[in-house]
């Protein structure tokens, strides 16, 4: 899936920094969800008998993610601070794509609340269709007419073939 | 007289009407578990209304052949889009879409298909010949073995996923945690809802995988497009692979086959143990174990055989016990009550010509699906990706949407998969590998609930070195877990003494 | 199929506008919503119901599955729905307990109570391999060793593990309840060993018992199981337990009275018909037919029978 970070060599910068983040955000969710666990009321620190309980699993699995991402930020604070990483806010910015593909999808249920499934999906496959086709030499209203067909057909195809309540 | 009630039942299954209702419900279940989020239990719950005016002969058969082709079809999305449209294909996108990148889509569709008739018949016969041996043995599996099986799976996973340990290890605590989220299997106490009554039914894994993989995919191609559109195109070349070649795999499925078999056997245990058992024991096994994940045809055949082989297997507990194994089955179990019909031990011995029609349907089941998607299923399939890019990718992402809802018709399910979408999509941009994820979602509350069932029951842990199986399995799965580490530091060792040696 | 499919679609684009006027309920397709997935219990009995129902209402009805929260997704998404009579659903036990022991659950007065379905009743089975021949000797063996013999159920708050609970506070009994997700993996269970006895509904263990793997030792009714006529009741024994889920058909509350009553009365009919109880009875299915009125009282019988029962297990965290 991904190239290990070879340990023998020196780090790859940006596999440190990729380190770092990944650690930080460890340490945030599971500080985050041992707060909020512990903080639970109701039966879930009851004492069970036989049974750890509820509670139990979960603080192993918070403490484990703990310990990742601390060794994770060790790792990646060390080697950032053998050798400092490449500019990054360039390449932050190229990923903008995928920031406005979460956004038309995020709109789906409360278009679909407002004016129902298919009108959302029309929409939204217009939108999309335009993101995608943003570079081709097409014309932009024969892309957002085709891709709000495609959103129009999947609706059909899942709210009357497969009677799905949409 | 067994002669006089096979040629009946032949004659049954051969009629016109019932290879018509076959042939229906093999396009059906093509078309349907194509489509991602679609699983074979949906595909069959749409189909059950439509059993209500059959004979039963004639519904089983309908609705066996929606199941086997399904089953199959569910790949389909995974090698082509990268979306798992059931737990039983998260394996099966390794290798399938990694091949399908390098413009061989029909070629793994062809090796996913022929991977699944050989599981599915290697299924059909150990069901047919075996069915009441394994019932047996599959009663003998208790919590604590199950847990047991459940730990080597996950064993196997840590093992068979490639990328950094360390980061591996991060996200299958987060997997686990994600697995936790919802009422807890045995006290029904809520964890991880935060008040909301949406999350209490959990995480469903489907739309976790369908953002995990389907919808991080298509937005790192969005990105992708910007620097470097280049995307093979798909190869004109050959579809079906040679002889030669396939021959090679033979091995690899049989032993994908016998696995999904008996895990399929075991009541509630699922694909997903199958696939990941059946692609890790390949891992181990293969002289190049690097090349995993590559696009390399074993990679599809192992999970494949295993996952249609476990059709015949979850028919198992439901022919000899009248149990449902799984959600599938107990579509089916649902069709019998609906039609007079109360399944148990004693139904099959009683009506031995419903057991053979239910043979003999899934047979022709899996010889149809083989004849339907070869010659017209994975031609028309593979024209998906002559779709423009613009228009596929608009399309995908609906698709995403539209099959996390359908799953259990929740709006909750739309909102998890976008939000795996983007924390897939980060996990690809910081190199974090996103299966111990997946796998910690599907096996981390299989294993609670077991290993919390076991204590409830035999109150002590050593119960699991008491049992034989489960002490073999939890043994082994130590062994894959450490032996590895201990090789490194083993070969480590040797080359600062080889090297301090030629110092000196 | 696809006939039914285009017939359903222009019924609903013609019904729509006119919901308001009940005079001609239903002028559109009903949603049934069934709170548990394709294939169980609930799914097989709701569909038996629509089915006929759709004849006598003359409108397709359209089983919908909501599975999640142990049946709660569902009853969700009913008792959200417009009270307007095209939206109703099945409800069992599960749903009446689930008001005190959930987190945002759905209340039974944000539901309307159409008709009765029958009752389900609990049964006390045991493994054939396990030494208990009688209710008796059950009793004594859990008596002599609390909280040890381990017991298939659901996890708190199913029908089953209520059925064991009402059986412990009426005997005096502890037992180890060992909780599965649903009935299918604990006769699994059942059969294999792993627990000794299991509190599930009677027809899901008939057929093991008739193939002598399971022993059931009785019935938690005030009557015998009609399948299984041979079988003693608690009560025949001279133990007082009264347990076991029931169904009903349930709508949203604030239903206009005509449509309630159009829909309560059409749901007897096709309860009381010969051909329907044949078909249930033979899915092993008990038939009471009851209106609207009579149901809900069975269910408040229900109500005030279970709360002391769950007070007493320490799993209320909503009290009345």
């Amino acid at each position: 899936m991904s190239p290990t970070p070879n340990k023998d060599q020196q780090p790859d910068p940006r596999e440190s920094l990729n380190d770092l983040i990944a650690g930080g955000l460890c340490l945030i969710l599971s500080f985050g969800l041992a707060i909020y666990h512990t903080a639970q009321a109701g039966r879930l620190h009851e004492d069970f008998g036989r049974d750890p309980g509820p509670a139990f699993l979960p603080v192993i699995l918070l403490i484990a993610l703990g310990l990742s991402g601390v060794a994770l930020t060790l790792r990646g604070g060390l080697g950032m601070w053998r050798r400092r990483p490449p500019e990054m806010a360039a390449s932050l910015f190229s990923l903008w794509p995928a920031a406005a593909a979460i956004a038309i999808l995020v709109t789906f249920l409360p278009l679909r609340a407002l004016f129902g499934a298919a009108t959302a999906l029309i929409v939204i496959g217009a939108a999309l269709a335009l993101l995608a086709g943003r570079t081709e030499t097409s014309r932009w209203p024969v892309t957002a007419a085709t891709g709000a067909l495609v959103g129009l057909g999947l609706f059909g195809v899942f709210r009357f073939g497969l009677s799905v309540p949409l | 007289m067994i002669h006089d009630l096979f040629t009946t039942i032949l004659a049954d299954l051969f009629n016109p009407y019932s290879l018509f209702l076959a042939l229906t419900g093999v396009v059906l279940g093509l078309v349907f578990g194509a489509l991602p989020g679609v699983s074979s239990t949906m595909a069959l719950a749409v189909m059950l209304p439509f059993t209500y005016g059959m004979e039963t002969p004639a519904a089983m058969t309908l609705m066996l052949a929606v199941f086997f082709s399904s089953v199959y079809a569910g790949s389909v999305s995974a090698i082509l889009l990268n979306i798992p449209g059931t737990p039983g294909a998260m394996i099966t996108l390794l290798d399938g879409h990694s091949m399908a990148r390098k413009g061989k889509a029909a070629e793994a569709m062809a090796y996913a298909l022929i991977a699944s008739i050989f599981g599915g018949i290697i299924g059909w016969v150990i069901l047919v010949l075996l069915a009441p041996v394994i019932a047996n043995y599959a009663l003998k599996f208790g919590s604590a073995e199950y847990a047991a099986v459940v730990f080597f799976g996950l064993a196997l996973v840590a093992y068979a996923s490639s990328g950094d340990t360390l980061r591996g290890l991060a996200a299958g605590a987060i997997g686990l945690i994600v697995g936790l989220v919802g009422r807890d299997k045995i006290t029904d106490v809520p964890r991880f809802t935060f008040g909301t009554a949406d999350l209490q039914g959990g995480i469903d894994i489907i739309p976790l995988a369908i953002g995990l993989f389907g919808i991080a995919e298509v937005l790192s191609l969005l990105t992708r497009s910007d620097d470097d559109a280049s995307q093979v195109p798909e190869s004109p070349a050959r579809t079906w692979p040679k002889w030669t070649a396939l021959r090679q795999e033979f091995p690899t499925a049989l032993r994908g086959s016998v696995i999904g078999t008996f895990v399929g056997a075991i009541p509630a245990a699922g694909s997903a143990i199958a696939v990941a058992l059946a692609y890790a024991c390949e891992k181990r096994l293969s002289k190049k174990p690097e090349t995993f994940g590559t696009g390399i045809p074993r990679g599809i055949v192992a999970p494949e055989a295993a996952n249609n082989a476990c059709v015949g297997g979850a028919l198992i507990p439901m022919m000899t016990l009248g149990i449902p194994g799984d959600s599938i089955t107990a579509v089916l179990i649902g069709v019998l009550l609906l039609h007079g019909l109360r399944p148990g031990p004693g139904l099959f011995e009683n009506q031995p010509d419903l057991i053979i029609t239910i043979y003999g349907a899934l047979f022709v089941a899996i010889l149809l699906t083989a004849l339907v998607a070869g010659a017209i299923g994975i031609p028309v399939y593979r024209k998906i990706l002559a779709i423009p890019q613009r228009l596929l990718t608009a399309g995908v992402l609906i698709l995403c949407l539209l099959g996390a809802f359908s799953v259990r018709n929740a709006a909750i399910d739309v909102w998890v998969a976008i939000f795996f979408g983007a924390v897939g999509f980060s996990f690809i941009r910081l190199n974090i590998p996103v299966l111990p994820l997946a796998f910690g979602a599907v096996l981390g509350p299989l294993l609670e609930e077991n290993l919390r069932r076991t204590l409830l029951i035999h109150r002590d842990i050593s119960v699991f070195f008491d049992r034989p199986i489960s002490c073999v399995l939890i043994m082994v799965s130590l062994a894959i877990l450490v032996l590895p580490a201990l090789f490194s530091l083993i070969s480590k060792l040797r080359t600062v003494r080889q090297k301090t040696s030629s110092g000196v | 199929m696809k006939l039914i499919k285009t017939l359903a679609f222009a019924a609903m684009l013609n019904a729509l506008p006119t919901h308001g006027m009940a005079q001609s309920f239903p002028e559109g397709p009903i949603t049934w919503v069934v709170n548990w997935p394709a294939g169980g219990g609930q799914d097989t009995t709701s569909r038996l119901v629509a089915e006929r129902l759709s004849g006598v209402l003359g409108v397709p009805i359209v089983v919908e599955n909501y599975d999640g929260a142990g049946g709660l997704t569902g009853m969700r998404e009913l008792a959200g729905a417009d009270a307007d009579g095209y939206t109703i659903g099945m409800l069992g036990s599960s749903s009446v307990i689930q008001q005190y022991t959930t987190d945002e659950p759905v209340m039974m007065d944000q539901l309307e109570v159409l008709s009765f379905f029958g009752p389900d009743p609990g049964a006390l089975t045991v493994g054939a391999d396990t030494p208990y021949k009688t209710l008796d000797e059950y009793i004594a063996a859990v008596k002599e060793a609390p909280g040890d013999v381990p017991n298939g159920n659901d996890p708190p708050g199913g029908a089953s593990y209520i059925s064991a609970a009402i059986m412990e506070s009426a005997l005096g009994l502890e037992l180890n309840k060992v909780p599965y997700g649903g009935y299918a993996p604990t006769v699994t269970a059942l059969l294999g060993g792993e627990v000794e006895s299991a509190t599930v509904p009677v027809p899901q263990v008939l057929e093991h018992a008739a193939a002598g793997d399971v022993r059931i030792l009785g019935v938690m009714a005030g009557s015998r199981h009609f399948l299984a006529p041979e079988i003693p009741t608690f009560a025949d024994q001279g133990y007082e337990v009264f347990a076991g889920d029931f169904r009903a058909v349930v709508a949203p509350a604030g239903l206009p009275e005509d449509v309630a009553k159009i829909l309560s009365d059409a749901l007897v009919e096709v309860l009381s018909s010969e051909e329907f109880v044949a078909a249930a009875n033979a899915a092993g299915y008990m038939i009471e037919p009851l209106g609207a009125e009579a149901a809900s009282a069975r269910i408040s019988a229900f109500d005030e029978q279970v709360y002391p029962v769950l007070q007493e297990a320490g799993l209320v965290t909503n009290p009345k």
